[in-house]
């Protein structure tokens, strides 16, 4: 499979234009099965020698197998270290199923590169940073009854940057009563303190002499 | 009196086990070597394989039933 992949035999089959989507029409199997057959393939004519000898015995399962490439290929460690943890796997395959080796798989990937889960969850948080950067927007419209709806969706970031600058201002305002003089609780909920707080925001920021920075757009 | 009264057909075990072993020499054959029409082959090969062996997973003809 590998080397038919290496020379690109699938295009030489009608109506293929991979080897993962020939290996999936010839199997009937599932989309995205082939690529795994095909990755699978690559993985054991490669560095994981020790698993294929194991498969050729019958020592391992495709599915142990499939599982032992994919713990293998994930942390950016040296070769030494992924040698060590496909001996260690495929020992354990002997004892444990394709699900249990999964979580030993897993185990492994933290212990060899710690990490390794933080980098991920870092580059996901800035892919939906900015995919929510790229989706903000802002509306006040009028409602044609002498209101207007604000309405706007962007990026944590921002939604913190709103929040630092609008909070201090929204803490309530105990008035005093004319008539006896006592103090009188602020009578606003928080939502109107918040409003009054961007407008009181707005406002200033106009009457201030201070140039207003440019808002040049963030690269997406 | 025919030939296959007289020799009866192996068992499903020993037909399988020629076939694993056939089956490993295969796979240590040193694939770089072999023509695109071999491979081609060989990988078509590979998937009627696997789905003659999960028929007999599965059981015999018949449904397993008969003896």
């Amino acid at each position: 499979m590998a080397e038919a992949d290496t020379r690109d035999l699938a295009k030489q089959r009608p109506h293929h234009v991979s080897t993962q989507a020939w290996v999936t029409h010839l199997g009937g199997l599932r989309q995205g099965e082939g690529r795994r057959v095909v990755a699978r393939a690559h993985a054991l004519t490669g560095p994981l020698a020790a698993t294929r000898e194991a498969l050729v015995a019958g020592r391992v399962s495709p599915e142990q197998a499939d599982v032992i490439v994919k713990s293998i290929e994930t942390p950016p460690v040296g070769e030494a270290v992924r040698r060590r943890g496909e001996r260690t796997l495929v020992g354990q395959a002997g004892c444990l199923d394709a699900c249990d080796l999964g979580r030993v798989g897993r185990h492994l990937v933290h212990v060899v590169d710690p990490d390794g889960e933080d980098h991920r969850l870092e580059r996901q948080l800035a892919r939906e940073e900015r995919a929510a950067h790229l989706g903000r927007y802002l509306s006040i419209a009028a409602d044609g009854a002498g209101r207007v709806r604000v309405t706007g969706r962007g990026c944590a970031e921002d939604g913190a940057l709103l929040k630092a600058a609008l909070l201090p201002l929204t803490a309530p305002a105990p008035a005093v009563d004319d008539r006896d003089g006592t103090l009188v609780p602020d009578p606003r909920d928080h939502g109107a303190r918040l409003w009054d707080a961007l407008v009181q925001t707005a406002q200033h920021a106009l009457d201030t002499d201070l140039p207003r920075p440019r808002t040049a757009p963030r690269p997406g | 009196m025919s030939i296959s009264d007289l020799h009866p057909q192996p068992s499903p075990a020993a037909l399988l086990a020629d076939a694993v072993a056939s089956v490993r020499v295969a796979a240590e054959a040193f694939f770089a070597a072999q023509s695109d029409d071999d491979l081609v082959a060989t990988v078509e090969l590979v998937e009627q394989a696997r789905a003659a062996l999960a028929a007999v997973q599965a059981g015999g003809g018949g449904g397993g039933r008969h003896p």
